[in-house]
């Protein structure tokens, strides 16, 4: 699975290193894998390209000391311009009756529309010329949700998992939790790998598709790096500085040469005197990719013939190579427990080599030097070669402390920072910040970036024991993860599809998930029972009672509306809604009484009625049995139901007297017997 | 970030639109005395018009939408001194112009009505009316099934000094706005922008369903034109946004004390720099629009004081072109 842009054909072809992650031993904590697999390294990316290019430049500007903390950047303001425009001139619009108007959306909270407004009704205004514009617009400052919908939903599933896992403080100082914390972060960091190759494959490429792939490229680096950074904190875990290489390579590729480099290593007759050459080789050793830096050392091997005059001179330097080659491979691996002596030998037969060198050409002389300082850790040689801050970060942590842990970090940020300066985009300062570990800081600046890896990120961060690690210091994200996550939820509640999976956030969030509910839940529209049953289960499963009321009354208003009173009796009877259902049932009496039909007959036989039910309806309901009772000839039990009828005080006083004509029909069929009790009978 | 524009097709200028409860359909009004009712087509991704009719004899200036608890319900308000109650009649055809079907008229105001709003609807069908007579009035629709029936529930002079002996009013000097207070968790509320008192005022419902007059939420140095009562979404106070013909924007927060509320003036924004008509809150009540003689609309939004961001910037701004100097793009 590749991140980025497959390889470009003109670039110079490198041995593909291979990076398969899993199976990962957890019980090390050495296998953890920083990446989906990943195929080439080498892939071109035009993003990250200019990424790189325009912090090298900044890079450049050598000797400034950066402040560890710099001022918050300003709120940007986002501009809105107006397509097509309405006349407007400064000078005298204002003295005309024109002016501007705007309404919000009412359940989305970043939409509203905008339109020329007349100040005054026009028989307030002397008539006046002016082109009259009635154009409406409707802005949006919200992000499309539509093109990200599967990855909200898997990422959803992932934050869903991550909720149950056993994460509480109990678990903390088991190193299951630690492999619980990796596997949700790997599974969101699958689900973002995913989404950014849905949107390579995507045959539009306009800047939207752009801006998206940008956006979900600095999500990767930020989230990985947090991973790499505090996710792992068990003392066997030695492979930070493997692990940051890697996070490198990969979110910050070393771009592919250029065709200007390419065509000068191709013409150049001698490599070894071919700056591109040592310039590429150098990336390559201070980005540990050592087969590749390997490959290239042996390309600048001369096959030295034996009558050759110069066999003495290319078999010194060839010998040289060799030599930069094999302390190249005999580098010690960081997993090894008895690293400490194996790395200081190695330190040493570095340094020996260094000083063996000497050679007439001066040039090589010197690169070869280089190389070998790069490789002993030698800051000055690091940075130097390094094109920016955190290619130099990197690199010096890789070279010079392998074993180092994250705390450890801090203090090689102080050299990186005297030679360059961080790129004032939110992610280079988010980066900076996870460096410095001051992570409330870093999620500021993920802010800026998208809302869905600040969400997710401090809910993730919020189940790791950083507040104990960071200095004992209580940290803001676990006062503000509900707010974030609240943040992100908000536009997924009115969305058609998404609105299920933006109340489910809300449920994780127990201060104040309930208030947004209470506010949102009534504005799901529903077409059909299948989704009013769905919200209605929301509002059960979250106590809601209100709002589950009067979604259901609305539901009985929209049938009230198309006159189907037999649905309408239904939910306004759950709705609790006595009023209502009184005045429809006492509609139906009084079209009784206008027309002599029982139109409410039909309407009766689909609604089950019992003593609990609605009082009016209840009536109702006796006086159709009371009809179908006298149409049978059953006329004591007809009569029975008439006096409990005439007993509920439930009808109009305008009925009264239909109830009462109905009593004298009775008593002149002469043996129908009728009790009308003062008292209750006992 | 998008816009999207249509033509409103109206022959005068738009005093108003409104949303229906969900956002999918909204309705405006003009001078031309027509309301036309909008609906979000999913199929051509754009508003078209689903009906359009002569709903007043002048200018009509609001126009609000009820609860969809109370069935398809519009209120629209007019120089024509009178409130008109529409009903959606399911059955009619769409652009029919009979979709619409008046079902009562509210002619109670002595002078043009100018501001209108249906109150949340845990209160009931209950509509809130202000005059250019300076009268706010209560009307309440007791029987839901029958619109035809409102009952004026109460009547409160905004002007208390003049509560007792009312001048005749004149017409063209007042102005007048209100807006109910969402929250369900507090007694029934408005903020009512009082014309020539340059100032605003909250009204509180007591027990005995009369309107009190009670905090005043002053500062304005000119008509107040706009007043927008934000969703209180469960913060611990309220805020209440004025648009002044002073220039400003202002912003006032309520704390609850126990003689009702501690108001205190927590943004004051002159950046229009020209008479601002309207104030709207978002959904949430996070971001306030504004919009004035300048031709823009700007976007407030309260800082975060967990990161040191005291008080509300702009965040964005809707421009008419491209000359604007003031504008930052990103």
């Amino acid at each position: 699975m590749s991140l980025f842009p497959e390889h470009n054909s003109n670039a110079m072809q490198f041995t593909p290193f291979t990076f398969q992650p899993p199976p990962v031993d957890y019980s090390q904590f050495e296998g953890l894998s920083s990446f989906p697999s990943s195929k080439q390294f080498y892939e071109a990316s035009v993003l990250t390209e200019a990424f790189l290019k325009e912090d090298a430049y900044l890079g450049k500007g050598k000797g400034k000391q950066v402040e560890e903390f710099e001022p918050k950047q300003e709120t940007q303001k986002q501009t809105i311009f107006l397509n097509p425009p309405f006349e407007y001139d400064s000078n005298y619009w204002s003295t005309t009756n024109q002016s501007t108007g705007v309404k919000f959306h009412p359940t989305r909270s970043k939409d509203f529309v905008c339109y020329v407004y007349g100040k005054e009704p026009k028989e307030k205004v002397n008539k006046e010329s002016f082109t009259l514009d009635t154009q409406i617009y409707n802005c949006s400052l919200g992000h499309d949700i539509d093109s990200r919908r599967v990855f909200y939903n898997e990422a959803f599933s992932i934050f869903r998992e991550a909720a149950k896992a056993p994460l509480s403080k109990e678990w903390r100082e088991k190193p299951m939790r630690e492999k619980i914390l990796c596997d949700i972060s790997w599974n969101y960091v699958n689900a973002i790998v995913n989404h950014i190759k849905s949107l390579q494959e995507n045959p539009t490429k306009d800047d939207r598709i752009k801006r998206e792939l940008s956006t979900f490229r600095d999500m990767m680096a930020i989230w990985e790096l947090c991973r790499i950074m505090y996710f792992i904190k068990s003392e066997r875990y030695q492979r930070l500085s493997t692990d940051l290489v890697t996070w490198l390579n990969e979110c910050y590729p070393l771009g592919a040469l250029t065709e200007e480099e390419l065509f000068e290593i191709r013409e150049s007759p001698n490599l070894r005197n071919t700056m591109v050459f040592w310039s590429r080789l150098y990336k390559l050793v201070l980005r540990g990719l050592f087969p590749q830096a390997i490959n290239f050392l042996r390309s600048i091997i001369i096959p030295v013939e034996v009558t050759s005059d110069k066999i003495g001179r290319e078999n010194i330097v060839n010998d040289i190579i060799q030599s930069v080659i094999k302390c190249i491979k005999s580098r010690p691996k960081m997993a090894s427990y008895d690293t400490d002596l194996i790395w200081r030998n190695w330190l040493s037969q570095c340094s020996q080599l260094q000083k063996s060198i000497i050679l007439n050409d001066k040039f090589l002389e010197e690169n070869f030097v280089k190389i070998l300082k790069i490789l002993s850790g030698d800051p000055d040689a690091i940075l130097g070669k390094s094109s920016s801050w955190l290619e130099g970060l990197v690199a010096l942590v890789y070279h010079k402390y392998p074993r180092c842990v994250a705390s450890d970090i801090r203090a090689a940020l102080g050299p990186v920072f005297v030679r360059f300066s961080v790129h004032p985009d939110p992610t280079s300062q988010a980066l900076k910040r996870i460096f410095y570990q001051r992570i409330d800081d870093a999620l500021g600046y993920c802010k800026h970036i998208d809302l869905w890896l600040l969400s997710h990120l401090t809910d993730l961060l919020c189940k790791t024991d950083i507040d104990e690690t960071i200095g004992g210091k209580s940290l803001l994200l676990h006062q503000h993860r509900e707010g974030y996550l609240i943040k992100f939820a908000e536009p997924l509640l009115t969305h058609s599809t998404l609105w299920q999976v933006g109340f489910k956030y809300l449920e994780h969030c127990e201060k104040f998930g309930r208030i947004f509910m209470e506010e949102f839940i009534g504005k799901i529209p529903f077409d059909n029972e299948r989704k009013f049953e769905k919200i209605l289960k929301i509002c059960e499963d979250n106590g809601l009672i209100f709002d589950e009321k009067c979604i259901i009354t609305t539901m009985g208003t929209k049938y009230m509306q198309i006159k189907r009173y037999a649905s309408t009796i239904i939910y306004y009877m759950r709705a609790g809604k006595d009023e209502s259902l009184r005045s429809i049932c006492n509609m139906f009496l009084t079209r009784y009484i206008e027309t002599g039909k029982i139109i409410f007959g039909e309407v009766l036989d689909s609604i089950p009625v019992d003593k609990n039910s609605n009082e009016s309806v209840n009536f109702l309901s006796r006086y159709k049995l009371y009809h179908s009772l006298i149409q049978d000839e059953f006329y004591n039990q007809a009569a029975q139901v008439l006096v409990e009828c005439l007993r509920s005080e439930i009808p109009p006083k305008e009925f009264w007297g239909v109830l009462l004509f109905h009593t004298v029909a009775l008593m002149k069929l002469g043996n129908i017997y009728i009790y009308i009790y003062l008292i209750e009978p006992h | 970030m998008s816009v999207q524009p249509f033509d409103s097709l109206h022959e005068d200028l738009i005093h108003d639109v409104a949303y229906d409860f969900y956002g999918k359909r909204f309705v405006t009004c003009s001078s031309d005395q027509k309301l036309k009712v909008w609906e979000f087509s999913q199929d051509t991704n754009n508003w078209e018009l689903v009906d359009s009719w002569k709903a007043h004899e002048s200018s009509i200036l609001k126009v609000a939408w009820a609860h969809p608890e109370f069935g398809q319900v519009i209120a629209s308000c007019s120089f024509d001194r009178s409130i008109r109650i529409w009903e959606e009649q399911e059955h009619e055809l769409k652009n029919s112009g009979k979709r619409w079907l008046e079902k009562a008229r509210l002619i109670e105001s002595k002078g043009s009505v100018q501001d209108i709003a249906f109150a949340p609807n845990f209160l009931g069908l209950r509509l809130a009316s202000i005059a250019a007579d300076g009268v706010l009035r209560i009307f309440e629709a007791l029987e839901v099934s029958n619109l035809a029936h409102w009952t004026l529930m109460d009547e409160v002079h905004v002007h208390v000094s003049r509560s007792s002996n009312p001048p005749a009013f004149k017409e063209a000097e007042e102005n007048y706005c209100l807006s109910w207070c969402p929250s369900r968790y507090q007694s029934p509320m408005i903020v009512i922008g009082c014309g020539k008192e340059n100032n605003a005022r909250i009204f509180r419902c007591d027990q005995n369903n009369k309107w009190r007059p009670c905090e005043v939420l002053d500062g304005h140095e000119d008509l107040v034109n706009d007043v927008d009562w934000a969703p209180n979404m469960g913060r611990s106070y309220h805020l209440i946004a004025t648009a002044s013909k002073d220039h400003r924007v202002r912003i006032y927060k309520l704390l609850s004390n126990k003689d009702g509320f501690k108001v205190e003036l927590v943004a004051d924004l002159n950046d229009h720099r020209t008479e601002v008509w309207k104030v709207k809150w978002n959904v949430t009540g996070t971001i306030l629009s504004s919009a004035g003689d300048d031709g823009k609309v700007r976007l407030w939004k309260a800082g975060n004081k967990a990161e040191n961001e005291e008080g509300f910037k702009c965040i964005g701004i809707v421009c008419n072109d491209r000359q604007s100097n003031d504008t930052m793009e990103i």
